[in-house]
């Protein structure tokens, strides 16, 4: 417990001239949840794609220690491992659901197929499997055949979240996920993240702008400015004594 | 005894990069130590840094340039720290929490929690996360809360909607519920009977004692004075 499983050092990427992220340093431990708050533009869906590895850096590196206990550089690493460690060891829930569900494949058929990408092949055994995470999330089982584009925003973004889970990672990344969801249907899905993460132990990292967000699921937290980190500590610390004046004026803006 | 922490010192400005970069000088050079077993009364006039210097203690505010935040933490097996001095003041973040999950208790001023959450769940889950299942926790935490005079009938309630001074004992309960599954070594207490009557201040009294009593190191800002008698086994000055 309390290993460290992501560390990146020196982390950097320019489109054009344009710095869009600048030497950040960040490590995350096993079951911790780090929120990257910040502006529109700031950087922070870069970072995060350059920590799941999904981009490559210009400068600096990335490394996750995977289930095993081996440290993997995700710059050096190739193309078949990077895909294989998605699959099994993360997950990546985006801001828009619909835009990761296909309107012609099942509710369950999204769940099942990350365990059928690890092998499973007994469609009942999936189906079945299916139906217990919808009802953990709160889903009506009995929609399992439903076509997503029938489900409420709030229902797409659980099933997004849980066809990411079937498969028990160890990290999530997630891309603000509770953006553009009504403020009800928001604190219920952020209640049920919580709870994962404590019952899963899962390290995630989360983008958002949102700092009652950051404030409710993160342990740690990272401020980014014009693609750099301005500001990083613990989530009571940064937004109880914030040092940064961005990081000041982002929370005298909320409270 | 070797204190369990100490300060040496302590400093802490305020910069309001909002408010013209005015600079608020807040504690100058403060220290002081603390051992197992005892409580250290920080006596001041409001307004005066008693809340900051625990704050800094925990994390909450960061330490000024030159602070030394000294804990020596008992070593735990498999989790926490591992015993070695350490300067909360210069610590990484990895250090900070495990500090703060394992090793430092603090009764913050005023209960701050999900609005959604019952207070069962929410005395529960400091119990739950020291790795004791549901059907040990529920008891333990059912008992906390009736020594703390808490009516059974508010158990599965959210606390937003409950008095000043029922919130403030959920507060202390929630805080110190990880300590009756494993002692904390410090204890930091901000004004932990401030909303309290007579009679619940005596159980709230009466559970500290007994933590201190078994070992705990504390520190307190009290400004109710029978509480301070009560518990204090030493009084510091703080200007």
């Amino acid at each position: 417990m309390s290993q460290p499983i992501l560390r990146a050092q020196g982390l950097g990427l320019r489109y054009g001239s344009l710095r869009a992220v600048h030497n950040v340093n960040l490590s995350l431990d096993e079951g911790e949840c780090l929120a990257i708050v910040g502006e529109s533009g700031s950087g922070k869906s870069t970072l995060l794609s350059l920590l799941a590895g999904q981009q490559q850096p210009h400068e600096g590196e990335v490394a996750y220690c995977d289930r095993s206990g081996m440290w993997l550089n995700l710059n050096t690493l190739d193309e078949r491992d990077r895909r294989r460690l998605a699959r099994t060891e993360w997950g990546f829930v985006r801001q828009h659901a619909q835009a990761t569900l296909h309107p012609h494949v099942s509710a369950g058929g999204h769940i099942g197929e990350r365990l059928m990408g690890l092998g499973a092949r007994h469609y009942g055994e999936i189906r079945k499997t299916a139906q217990q995470w919808m009802a953990r999330v709160e889903m009506d089982p009995s929609r399992v055949d439903e076509s997503p584009s029938r489900f409420s925003g709030g229902m797409q973004q659980r099933l997004q979240l849980i066809a990411n889970l079937v498969t028990s990672p160890r990290l999530v990344l997630m891309d603000e996920p509770t953006t553009g969801l009504d403020v009800s249907v928001q604190a219920k899905l952020l209640d049920l993240l919580k709870r994962l993460q404590e019952e899963l132990g899962l390290a995630t990292i989360i983008v958002t702008h949102d700092l009652g967000v950051a404030r409710l699921l993160a342990d740690q937290v990272l401020v980014m400015v014009r693609g750099e980190v301005v500001e990083r500590g613990l989530v009571d610390q940064v937004f109880d004594d914030p040092q940064h004046p961005y990081t000041q004026q982002l929370v005298t803006s909320v409270l | 005894m070797n204190p369990v922490l100490e300060l040496a010192p302590l400093n802490k400005q305020f910069t309001l990069h909002t408010q013209g970069g005015r600079t608020l000088e807040v504690l100058q050079g403060i220290e002081l130590q603390v051992s197992a077993g005892e409580c250290l009364s920080l006596q001041s006039p409001s307004g005066s840094g008693k809340s900051t210097i625990l704050r800094c203690i925990t994390g909450h505010y960061l330490p000024g340039p030159g602070s030394h935040v000294l804990l020596r933490p008992r070593a735990l097996a498999h989790r926490g720290l591992d015993g070695a001095l350490i300067d909360l003041a210069q610590a990484n973040l990895h250090t900070l929490r495990l500090a703060r999950q394992f090793h430092i208790a603090y009764v913050s001023q005023f209960l701050r929690v999900i609005p959604r959450v019952s207070t069962l769940s929410l005395v529960m889950q400091p119990m739950l996360r020291e790795g004791l299942a549901p059907d040990q926790a529920e008891p333990l935490a059912s008992s906390l809360l009736e020594r703390l005079h808490l009516p059974s009938a508010l158990w599965l309630l959210a606390p937003k909607t409950f008095s000043g001074g029922e919130q403030q004992r959920v507060n202390i309960a929630i805080a110190l519920a990880a300590c009756l599954v494993r002692p904390r070594e410090l204890i930091l207490l901000d004004e932990p009977t401030a909303s309290l009557d007579q009679a619940n201040r005596d159980v709230v009294t009466a559970l500290l004692k007994d933590l201190r009593d078994a070992g705990a190191a504390m520190i307190g800002a009290f400004h109710d004075h029978d509480t301070h008698e009560r518990l204090a086994t030493r009084t510091q000055e703080v200007h």
